[in-house]
């Protein structure tokens, strides 16, 4: 399942997205551009705004003003009133629901983006063959989409969205409508695909883990207007809007997976539980909160868990807590620890304090990251 | 619990189960009494040792298979014409979309005798387009043609109606994901849209072949009675009431049997499509 061959077909260089679009009734005024072959996560709260740039980019809403531009092709441009439809984008959508068409098999679902773009019965059958397998599904292609499980009819609907070979893909939170368990397999299979093909992605979701393991940029919108662009790790770690300061304000310590721990570059071991979609030997991030952290004035022995000596930088009071600053750490980075104001008080920290953060293992997550 | 006869037991419970309070079957039961007596009185009038030969009578067979005939190619037409209105109107957004959907409404609420005088105005000899027609040697009032065109005329809103619904209810999902996958409009039509409707214009259709098939009043107007030209069932039953009551029960037993027919498919095959 790890080292399955890649991706079929390879891809032509492109997909680069330039948009500045305001969307007047939804009160949306966004401007981005993106690389092409960027993965970028999208966060926002309900009703931000995430939704209607997914709607412009795939041509089913049009701006009010603004203008969209796909490599070298406008896509929409309110000044000119150029329109591109929606079916010579190349720009696909891959949503919460797998949408399979119900009176179609899987195979001929994977099919459809082929045939409709005039490739003959016979060759659009084996570009669904081939993406069917990559999906690990041949045994499901002549399934009816009502036989499937959720997770099943998700990885159909990908490989149907990459069978039609778009330059863009759009997920909006793919993974949002699927079991807790199958949701680590669909995870994993959408960063084999997406890091196979050097395809330009936007994914639309609530979940940091999504950001971390799929995304090598996020954007974050707020009341329609993007607040926040930065790598994945930066946007994570240093939360400047408030609705990623909710969601993130994070540890996060990369290196590479073990079965029981993570290795930093520098060789420093973090223990923590792996996640089932992370393979070992891959690179990976252990990720813990702030307020899993216990501060201590002498190096903590005897115990399992994990120790950093660290030098307090900052102390930020946040409401009944106060939030710990460290300088950075080589191969590390800056950490921080929610210690309650009456434990600050204990310890008499100031700030160019050396002290010891300590972490159980049970409150680390390793997952696998994007580069 | 053992000893409450099973019969009692299993009404109260569906009587409790359905949350009505429990008068409201008395009414209910009354209406269903209501359709279903009529049916019963004319089943008890029918002559069973004539009945084959009332119904295999000249005038019987020539006016079932005329029935037969316009009807099936009203649906058609009603099909080809009907489909592209219900897409227009489930789908499309213009100026005016409110006003053409009551107007296709408008022959399912017009007194059938009345549309038959509108036909008469359009397509008789001094009518608008029958005066051009004439012109070309086309004659429609009073021939096969008019009855076709009675028919469709008061059949299409059950089929636009059925369909429409269909089409409002499966969404507009399925097509924009079809449509980001590469698909032109007439492919999304094609392979997505028809397809996911089908059961609703399934039913559509036998909805406005039921409906063609008991066209009177428009038929009577436009068309006249003529038998084997324009004379269809249902004026045949009423001439023959006046003559020979006992072929007039036997033809109608004869649509009564399509007409449950007719109602058994949709239930069956299209059911939701109705709705």
């Amino acid at each position: 399942m790890t080292s399955k061959p890649l991706v079929p077909g390879a891809r032509p260089p492109g997909g680069a997205l330039e948009v500045t679009a305001t969307v007047a009734d939804r009160g949306t005024d966004l401007s981005l551009s993106v690389d092409a072959g960027q993965v970028v996560a999208v966060l926002g709260a309900n009703g931000a705004g995430k939704s209607t740039l997914l709607s412009l980019l795939a041509g089913l809403l049009r701006p009010d003003t603004g203008r969209i531009t796909l490599d070298d092709q406008v896509l929409a441009d309110a000044a000119t009133g150029a329109w591109m439809p929606p079916h010579r984008r190349r720009v696909v959508l891959l949503a919460q629901q797998a949408l399979l068409f119900p009176h179609l098999s899987a195979a001929a679902n994977v099919a459809f983006g082929p045939r409709s773009q005039g490739q003959g019965r016979r060759a659009a059958r084996d570009v669904a063959d081939r993406w069917l397998a990559a999906v690990d599904a041949t045994e499901l292609a002549d399934r009816k989409p009502a036989q499937l499980s959720g997770g099943q009819a998700q990885r159909i609907a990908i490989a149907r969205a990459l069978a039609a070979d778009p330059a863009v893909l759009l997920l909006d939170e793919p993974m949002a409508a699927l079991d807790v368990a199958v949701a680590p397999a669909v995870r994993q299979l959408l960063r084999r695909v997406l890091r196979g093909s050097g395809r330009t992605a936007l994914l639309v979701t609530h979940d940091l883990i999504d950001a971390l393991s799929l995304a090598d940029r996020v954007v974050v919108i707020e009341a329609g207007h993007v607040v926040e662009d930065g790598p994945t790790r930066t946007v994570l770690t240093e939360p400047r809007s408030a609705f990623t300061a909710r969601i993130a304000g994070i540890n996060l310590i990369t290196g590479t997976a073990q079965a029981t721990h993570l290795v930093t570059d520098t060789g420093t071991i973090v223990s923590g539980r792996l996640d089932p979609s992370c393979p070992v030997g891959e690179p990976a991030v252990a990720m813990f909160r702030p307020s899993a952290v216990a501060v201590h004035l002498t190096e903590p022995s005897g115990s399992p868990r994990n120790h950093l000596p660290v030098t307090i930088t900052e102390l930020e009071p946040r409401g009944d807590v106060v939030r710990l600053h460290t300088a950075p750490i080589p191969a590390v980075g800056a950490l921080l620890a929610d210690v309650t104001v009456a434990a600050a008080a204990d310890l008499h920290l100031q700030p160019g304090d050396p002290v010891f953060f300590a972490v159980k293992a049970t409150e680390v997550s390793i997952y696998s990251r994007a580069r | 619990m053992t000893t409450v006869p099973d019969a009692v037991r299993r009404r109260g419970r569906t009587a409790s189960a359905s949350g009505l309070p429990g008068w409201v079957f008395l009414p209910a039961a009354l209406g269903g009494l209501f359709i279903v007596l009529p049916l019963v009185a004319m089943l008890a009038r029918v002559q069973w040792s004539q009945f084959a030969a009332l119904i295999t009578s000249d005038s019987s067979v020539d006016a079932l298979w005329l029935s037969l005939k316009t009807s099936t190619a009203s649906t058609v037409l009603c099909v080809l014409l009907g489909t592209p209105m219900a897409l227009v109107l489930a789908r499309a957004r213009f100026p005016g979309l409110r006003l053409a959907r009551s107007l296709v409404l408008l022959p399912l609420v017009l007194p059938p005798v009345v549309g038959g005088i509108a036909l008469i105005y359009t397509f008789g000899r001094q009518g608008l387009l029958g005066s051009s027609l004439e012109v070309l040697g086309i004659r429609v009032a009073f021939t096969t043609t008019a009855v076709v065109i009675a028919q469709t005329f008061v059949a299409l809103p059950f089929l636009v109606l059925s369909l429409e619904g269909s089409l409002r209810s499966a969404g507009r999902r399925y097509e924009a994901v079809a449509a980001t996958l590469g698909a032109t409009p007439t492919t999304v039509l094609r392979r997505v849209s028809l397809p996911l409707v089908l059961p609703g214009l399934f039913s559509g259709a036998v909805l406005a072949f039921a409906r063609a098939l008991g066209e009177f009043g428009a038929t009577l107007t436009f068309a006249g009675s003529l038998q084997g030209v324009t004379r269809t069932l249902p004026l045949e039953i009423y001439l023959q009431r006046e003559s020979d009551a006992d072929a007039a029960v036997a033809l109608s037993l004869v649509l009564v049997v399509v007409a449950v027919l007719i109602v058994l498919a949709t239930r069956g095959r299209g059911g939701e499509g109705v709705r």
